[in-house]
């Protein structure tokens, strides 16, 4: 009677141990169904087309935006279109950038060096210019603002698709 | 005196019985435990074939991240036009063709227009512009589907946000 298969302790560490290994297991495939908060830009960020100047003779287009919104501005996605009967503008200019701007990626930044440059300051406007030559003459142009924010302490590019401006081009 | 004997006899004998057990304390414990181990792999293995694969993007399933897609579509003239405007990557997109009433559903990337679809997907900004119409024919409607890619347990996996995640265009 004296022969115990194991010693209690041991039966508590193994039964205790077991539980952990087994709740971690489940936290860990739990937390994945569990919805976090969506990126996106905050509510009051919104960029205006001040003014627009296409040179279609010479294939310049200038624009100049200033934010009349209440957060700073990053840069924007610009697209512009060459049809009449699109809806959508996909033609992605950003490559096209001589000046007022720096690239990166798809879409424009103000500032190499500061993020959101963009401020909402009545003074404060940012002009750009591109070379939209091969494109025919312009029919329309979109511009999507962008934003840097911080996401789980790690600063995340953020596209602000619900407040894109867009703009009828003539000639 | 042999009435004495006798019984002393049958008592030496009772005790050599009890002490004689079948197997020891320390090998039931380990077979008990090792059963239990075996049984819980074998149901392990069985449920886990019936349970769908989870398929995880930034850190959470890839259910939830269907929420986040935001893009637009439209089509004309034959051209199928898209837009990015959220922050989630399209990797693909599904096309669910209808033609007086019948379904197919197709990758965009098959179809004759859908050739230029970039390789990495749609990142946020991008926009694609195809000529799908020789492909659709004579459809009434089409539905678009977005298809992010994941990673599950077996490597990387696409999932397509299906349901309300697509958006229909009358032609």
């Amino acid at each position: 009677m004296n022969k115990k298969g194991l010693s209690v302790i041991i039966g508590y560490v193994l039964l205790i141990s077991i539980s952990i290994v087994m709740s971690i297991l489940v936290y860990q495939w739990l937390k994945t169904y569990v919805p976090t908060e969506e990126i996106k830009c905050p509510e009051g960020t919104s960029l205006f087309i001040r003014e627009i100047n296409y040179d279609c003779t010479n294939s310049v287009l200038n624009i100049t935006v200033k934010n009349n919104g209440k957060f700073s501005i990053d840069g924007y996605f610009i697209h512009v279109s060459n049809k009449t009967d699109e809806q959508l503008a996909v033609i992605d200019i950003s490559q096209r950038i001589t000046f007022g701007g720096n690239i990166s990626g798809n879409a424009i930044t103000f500032s190499e060096w500061t993020e959101n440059s963009l401020t909402p300051d009545e003074n404060n406007i940012k002009i750009s210019s591109f070379n939209v030559t091969g494109y025919g003459t312009l029919t329309k142009v979109e511009l999507i603002p962008t934003r840097i924010q911080e996401v789980n302490d790690k600063n995340k590019f953020v596209s602000c698709g619900d407040v894109r401006v867009e703009e009828k081009l003539n000639c | 005196m042999v009435m004495k004997k006798k019984e002393a006899r049958r008592k030496q004998v009772l005790r050599r019985d009890i002490s004689k057990s079948g197997l020891s304390p320390v090998i039931t414990s380990v077979l008990l435990i090792a059963l239990v181990v075996v049984i819980i792999s074998v149901v392990f293995l069985w449920f886990r074939g019936m349970v769908e694969e989870g398929v995880v993007k930034f850190e959470k399933n890839i259910k939830l991240v269907c929420d986040e897609v935001d893009f637009r579509a439209d089509y004309s003239s034959g051209t199928l036009n898209l837009v990015n405007e959220g922050n989630v990557a399209i990797f693909k997109v599904n096309l669910r063709i209808s033609i007086d009433g019948n379904y197919q559903t197709r990758s965009l990337e098959d179809l004759d227009g859908g050739e230029s679809w970039p390789s990495t997907g749609l990142s946020p900004g991008a926009t694609f512009s195809g000529n799908i119409g020789a492909d659709i024919g004579s459809a009434n409607t089409i539905i678009i589907y977005p298809v992010l890619l994941g990673t599950s347990s077996k490597g990387k996996k696409t999932f397509m946000c299906e349901g309300n995640y697509g958006k229909e265009i009358e032609i």
